[in-house]
């Protein structure tokens, strides 16, 4: 009786993987704890339109560049895309909700605590997970270490902001990078503090884009970003776990 | 218990197998008079080929023996120490490290400690980095590195002199590392260069206090004129096809990032960027590219910021 219990249940596992028709191209060991820690019960894909990419190696792991591209999906389908990294112990890097006139692309730098597939999940407005992803060899220590970088000079120009702003025929280049410690708390006596919330607006203050982030971001966030509208000028506003905020023009 | 006894003795066996079998089967090449140098392979660290990636050499004086680098481990400086011995039969007086990086100083450990010496800033990089580079090397490359212990050197003074018919010139420069020393023996005409010159094969540029930098360090290399180089990486050549690898490399890496930088390009744009043909002989390129476009190009970018 037992047994057919615990059949019953492997069963239903089997069944509920089966009907997700997804098979995790990296066959990662911990697909299954991330999946159900960020993808909410949702159904899920693996989607060749989501593309991630990054180095082959890390090189510095506590700056791994990414770049997320769901330029072929449609954007009025998008809901918002999150960025997570199975083998991270901060695995949830980013969410990025775009909200109007700007492109489903961007580029940031994260921490890799060691190799990893890291993902990006693209929910559409139907409630469906679109997922694509890079494995990024690395050698370790990302998190575990203290980032490199003079963390307190970042605590002393705490959310300066600089950018670099390059109108194209149709769109616009936007570059910035804002200083913050970022830290994991994850180091004895540090404790978690880091950018939590970033807005792009246009020249009218209409919000473009929002990205929620976590101390799995690199130390001084840098974001690449496209408007696709051909704009002299852009805000940004941010907000850090202890509630300093900052407004700044990104020219 | 039998299955896991067979487990046990296959592990050990293939273990057995590995320390016997491992060697860098070091092949000296002779490049000028008393002159030899050890090739390193043109790829990644990795277990093939034991860490051997950057070239070795030594001079053999009639009175002693020079050694340019020491490789990646200990097995490699007593494979190098046999290779010596089976050419001259003096002793060996000077054991230089060109730079703190691992694939050039970690063989050290074979050798005996008063005889190995470096530039002031070379010690104190290796007193910050040894022990991390190390670590790293035992993890990547597992048995070569064995017994493996840190050997710093310590600062050398004298700069130039006359060893058993040679007359020797230890040179400092900074530009691939920031503490970069070349031995150059005027009487072979012979420049070991260690890692500012990379003959086809991409150099790699993590620790360069700028590609300017470097750049005015080779035109000062090419005021020795030399013969011959022994470049840190790639094949022996004459002295100036080996300098001007290096810079038609360094050159074209620099205007390619500084125009990405004005066009607010970012680093994957860099990473995949279309390599020109006349760079196709550089081996490693896209490697390299990948790690100069991580630790450099954000350099280029905070010059561009507002």
């Amino acid at each position: 009786m037992k047994i057919l219990k615990y059949l019953l249940i492997i069963n239903s596992c089997f069944i509920s993987a089966w009907l997700n028709a997804a098979e995790d191209p990296f066959k990662s060991t911990f697909w299954e704890y991330v999946s159900e820690k960020h993808l909410e019960g949702k159904p899920y894909y693996f989607d060749d339109r989501i593309k991630v990419s990054g180095p082959d190696f890390a090189e510095n792991s506590a700056q791994v560049p990414i770049r997320v591209d769901a330029i072929d999906f449609p954007s009025e389908q998008i809901e918002k895309i999150i960025v997570f990294v199975d083998f991270n112990p901060i695995s949830h890097v980013l969410t990025f909700k775009p909200v109007q006139q700007v492109q489903p692309r961007f580029s940031t730098k994260i921490k890799l605590e060691k190799a990893s597939p890291v993902r990006a999940a693209l929910l559409d407005k139907q409630g469906n997970w679109h997922i694509g992803g890079v494995f990024i060899r690395a050698s370790g220590g990302g998190c575990a270490l203290p980032p490199s970088g003079d963390q307190q000079a970042s605590l002393q120009n705490l959310l300066a902001t600089k950018s670099h702003v390059v109108p194209r025929s149709s769109s616009t280049r936007i570059k910035l990078k804002t200083i913050h410690p970022m830290s994991t708390g994850l180091q004895a006596g540090t404790e978690e503090f880091y950018v939590n919330n970033l807005t792009v607006l246009n020249e009218k203050e209409e919000v473009m884009a929002e990205i929620e982030m976590t101390a799995a971001v690199a130390q001084d966030p840098s974001f690449n970003l496209t408007s696709d509208q051909n704009n002299q000028f852009f805000l940004v506003e941010l907000e850090d776990s202890k509630g300093n905020k900052a407004k700044k023009r990104l020219e | 218990m039998t299955r896991f006894a067979l487990v046990l003795f296959s592990i050990l066996s293939t273990q057995i197998l590995a320390a016997q079998e491992i060697s860098y089967s070091l092949k000296p090449i002779k490049i000028a008079e008393n002159t030899y140098v050890l090739r390193g392979s043109d790829k990644e660290i990795n277990t093939s080929n034991g860490g051997h990636i950057a070239n070795t050499g030594f001079i053999t004086t009639a009175k002693c023996t020079v050694v340019f680098d020491t490789g990646p481990s200990k097995l490699y400086g007593q494979e190098l120490l046999k290779v010596i011995k089976n050419i001259s039969s003096k002793p060996i007086c000077l054991v230089l490290n060109s730079h703190f990086h691992p694939d050039h100083f970690l063989g050290n450990a074979a050798f005996e400690k008063s005889s190995l010496k470096a530039l002031g800033k070379t010690t104190q990089q290796i007193g910050r980095h040894g022990e991390h580079f190390r670590s790293n090397y035992y993890e990547a490359l597992g048995i070569w590195m064995r017994d493996t212990e840190l050997t710093p050197p310590s600062e050398i003074t004298k700069k130039q002199f006359e060893l058993g018919g040679h007359q020797l010139s230890i040179l400092p420069f900074s530009g691939h590392s920031g503490a970069d020393l070349v031995l150059f023996d005027k009487t072979t005409g012979v420049l070991f260069a260690g890692d500012l010159v990379f003959h086809n094969r991409a150099p790699a540029t993590a620790h360069t206090p700028g590609i300017a930098w470097w750049l005015n360090d080779l035109e000062k290399l090419k005021l020795l004129n030399a013969k011959t180089i022994v470049p840190g990486h790639g094949p022996v050549t004459q002295a100036e096809t080996a300098i001007s690898s290096t810079s038609t490399y360094l050159t074209w890496l620099d205007q390619l990032m500084k125009a990405s930088a004005t066009e607010g390009l970012e680093i994957m744009d860099i990473i995949e960027t279309d390599i020109p043909t006349h760079l196709n002989n550089q081996k490693m390129i896209r490697y390299e590219i990948s790690r100069s476009a991580i630790h450099l190009y954000p350099k280029y970018e905070d010059a561009i910021f507002e």
